[in-house]
């Protein structure tokens, strides 16, 4: 049977109502998930799985596939709203998302995330459905030094992201050392633990990012004393001229996140960071990034779908996990007394084709679901900011609570928060640090695994052809400034 | 309703109560468990959990709490800390909270609980790729003995596996070079792509691609040859004189509850130990159901402790 056929079959399994249901409460509860800062889609589906035992295992893979996609589009809404990024992928469009809602375009912002998200879903399940085997194997050519050379790559974004060079590099490196602080991935030392049992598993990303975005945002709000003017809610849904500005950063988006999603080692945080990046460095005027910029939500929100739906890639057609989430979900195959490999998808077709196929459904949910939620949730900024205060320190502090019942991480959440204040009272840009702690750990374990495999050479970097290119792909980025003059008058003439 | 059915749960409680003299618990019982949710130790505690609940072998309700961080020193910081001597306190325990104070001094864990029971034994083995060259243990090794030292590369997905490999440097007296990855997942992963040569592991990340006839499985680390994978034959079948290495999972109590609440909450392990739920997760896993009565856990951990510490040199 072809793919085709397959899907079809897929389609009338998950469209019975037992499935729909389990589509509908597994994208409901990714959104909910998504809004709370600590609890991910990872640790939701840890909790939902001993419950489901005993049912059936389609159903139940369904519910936590929506859980999964879900949530990548429940959290941009406190991104955008209150400047808390939800989920760690929704970091990048707090940047640009949150000054669009304090200009009162809350609403668009919103919206073009919901579209961005769903055509990004959309393609990216059909590029699982059309390309999965194949792609899967592709991607197994990403050894660590591949890895390596793609964050290098991420890391010269570093400047670009910053308000200025000098102060993007500087937070971007205390990013980095920040990631090193706990057991050494390679030998199990502790590092910059000082003795601190809570310390030896260093810092979470979630912890940094809430405390820079969200508590330094309202201390920055309460220390300035000036009443934030109420948001006037001009349209709700984004205008022709919003769609137009984001239709090629949602393409864009979709084609970053998709590939970055296949690859085993990287997610959707990495991806919306590319994403990000890549629609700035594009951009007629990147002045506009970090101001408000349409396409700066555009891009990460599609980015971050369309890895969700390449995460699946390699853990349907392989049985190896594609990021956190999808190795829980592979535990849970297990539990139903499915095995997860290469066979998948021919000995247990019924089962991916339809979850494969509600994800095409459980896209069309969310749009429907957030389509109109944009606008509700919109409105919500006219209540009058110094109201809205103390929910949204509870929500920061009951998030980072939740992710690991760990007191020591609300005083590192108050901590940070007053740095977040100073950062942002100094006009010190906070996305670089949290992409210098993204990447840290990964790229001192490629680089590690990488000279290990090479018995210290690093010759290992230039001599595979996909890492070269990656480097030397980073090279022209980290250059470009100099030789763009030689460029620019044949720029102008256009 | 929750009191309703708290106090029926007492009245059914009683007459049992009269038979087994001594400890049992009277409020709500905290399971810490010291790792992540959706880990494997996580996983497993949730299915103790749902056994002790589904069966009622407990008369009072069990919570589960998750207190990750520090390889399990945290976890049990916190009980050594909020919930000291308290009967009503499980807290899952395994190889990896033992190893944590051997690499980090510091981070105490085995120290501060009284081991109750071992449920289960996670095996090691070793895989190739299926279109590697080596049939066997012995060709590999043959293999290996005639290039210069570290040219076999192995994926380990964490600490444990890095101690697998070290069993078998040691046995061999072959150097071969380690290259750690944070989860087994990403060590498949790595020898899937031909990355590395080889890789040790648990057998259950391997067993969809050992199924499909995508890696092969050239030895198991231990004495007798595991049921679930019949065919692999263990190294000191092949002349390789191993240690019999396995990783154990099982509960303990706070250290100074009292010895009347360890046979108590024995008592209850034994229970889910014969639990055919607890069978089919270990079918599942790929594990071995291992029950081990606290009077030979403690003898057994001792063993395992200096096994792994000439195993990590230190």
């Amino acid at each position: 049977m072809s793919e085709l056929g397959h899907l079809l079959a897929g389609f009338s399994a998950a469209l019975t109502l037992k499935h729909l249901t389990m589509c509908f409460l597994g994208v409901l509860m990714g959104q909910m998930v998504g809004v709370l800062p600590g609890i991910g889609p990872a640790a939701a589906i840890a909790l939902l799985l001993p419950l489901t035992f005993g049912a059936d295992p389609t159903s139940a893979i369904i519910l936590f596939a929506g859980i999964y996609y879900g949530s990548q589009y429940g959290g941009t809404l406190t991104s955008v709203l209150v400047s808390v990024p939800g989920e760690s992928s929704t970091v990048m469009t707090t940047v640009d998302g949150y000054q669009m809602a304090l200009q009162g375009r809350a609403g668009p912002a919103l919206g073009i995330a919901a579209i961005g998200s769903f055509i990004a879903g959309t393609l990216g399940t059909l590029g699982l459905t059309l390309l999965a085997p194949p792609l899967a194997q592709a991607a197994l050519a990403f050894g660590p030094p591949e890895y390596f050379a793609l964050v290098v790559l991420g890391l010269t974004a570093l400047a670009a992201v910053g308000s200025s060079v000098l102060k993007g590099l500087v937070a971007g490196v205390a990013g980095l050392l920040i990631g090193t602080i706990g057991i050494d991935p390679q030998n199990g030392i502790a590092r910059f633990t000082f003795d601190q049992t809570w310390l030896l598993d260093g810092v979470e990303f979630i912890v940094l990012t809430v405390a820079l975005f969200g508590v330094g945002e309202v201390v920055a709000s309460c220390a300035l004393g000036a009443a934030r003017p109420v948001a006037d809610v001009k349209n709700v849904l984004p205008t022709r001229e919003d769609w137009r500005a984001s239709r090629l950063p949602i393409l864009r988006g979709t084609g970053v996140g998709f590939v970055i999603g296949v690859l085993p080692a990287t997610g959707a945080t990495i991806a919306s960071f590319l994403a990000y990046i890549l629609e700035k460095k594009v951009a007629k005027d990147p002045s506009r990034f970090g101001k408000g910029a349409i396409e700066g939500v555009a891009a990460p929100e599609s980015a971050n779908n369309a890895a969700a739906a390449g995460a699946m890639v390699p853990m349907l057609s392989l049985g190896v996990p594609g990021s956190g989430t999808t190795a829980i979900i592979l535990g849970a195959l297990i539990m139903f007394g499915i095995r997860p490999g290469p066979e998948l998808f021919t000995k247990n077709a019924d089962l991916v084709w339809a979850v494969i196929a509600s994800m095409y459904i459980g896209n069309v949910l969310l749009l429907v679901m957030n389509l109109p939620l944009a606008g509700l949730f919109a409105r919500l900024l006219k209540i009058p900011y110094r109201w809205l205060y103390p929910p949204i320190l509870a929500l920061c502090i009951a998030g980072v609570f939740s992710q690991s019942n760990s007191v020591q991480d609300c005083w590192l959440l108050a901590g940070f928060g007053l740095l977040g204040w100073l950062m942002k009272r100094y006009d010190w840009s906070m996305a670089p640090m949290i992409l210098g702690l993204v990447l840290g750990p990964l790229f001192e374990s490629a680089l590690r695994q990488s000279l290990t495999l090479s018995h210290a050479s690093p010759a290992i970097f230039v001599t595979r052809p996909i890492s070269a290119v990656l480097l030397a792909l980073a090279l022209i980025a980290v250059t470009a400034p100099l030789w763009t003059p030689v460029f620019a008058p044949r720029a102008k003439a256009i | 309703m929750r009191c309703l059915t708290r106090l029926l749960w007492l009245l059914a409680a009683l007459p049992l109560a009269a038979l087994a003299q001594g400890w049992k618990p009277t409020k709500d019982v905290e399971f810490v468990i010291p790792f992540a949710v959706g880990g494997g130790a996580d996983l497993m505690a949730r299915v103790i959990h749902k056994i002790m609940v589904d069966e009622k072998l407990v008369p009072v309700p069990v919570a589960l709490v998750n207190r990750p961080g520090g390889g399990g020193a945290a976890g049990i910081g916190y009980v050594a800390a909020s919930r000291k001597g308290d009967p009503h306190t499980l807290i899952l325990i395994n190889g990896t909270t033992q190893i944590t104070p051997i690499m980090n001094p510091n981070a105490k864990t085995l120290t501060e609980v009284k081991p109750v029971m071992n449920l289960m034994l996670d095996d090691f083995v070793f895989f190739v790729r299926a279109d590697a060259p080596w049939k066997s243990l012995g060709d590999f090794i043959k293999d290996a003995k005639s290039k210069p030292a570290k040219s076999m590369a192995f994926s380990a997905g964490g600490t444990t596996d890095t101690m697998a490999v070290t069993v078998l440097s040691k046995a061999t007296g072959v150097q071969y070079n380690i290259v750690s990855f944070n989860s087994g997942g990403e060590a498949l992963t790595a020898l899937l792509g031909g990355h590395v040569q080889a890789s040790m592991g648990n057998p259950l990340e391997f067993m969809g691609q050992l199924q499909a006839g995508k890696v092969r499985a050239l030895g198991v680390v231990r004495d007798s040859r595991f049921a679930a994978l019949p065919d692999v034959p263990t190294f000191k079948e092949q002349g390789v004189a191993a240690p019999n290495f396995q990783m154990w999972r099982g509960v303990a109590i706070p250290k100074d509850a009292p010895d009347e609440a360890a046979a108590y909450w024995e008592g209850v392990m034994k229970k889910v130990a014969a639990s055919p739920a607890l069978a089919n997760y270990f079918k599942e896993n790929v594990a071995q159901a291992a029950p081990i009565p606290s009077k030979d856990f403690h003898a057994f951990l001792a063993n395992q402790e200096k096994l792994y510490r000439e195993l990590l040199g230190k």
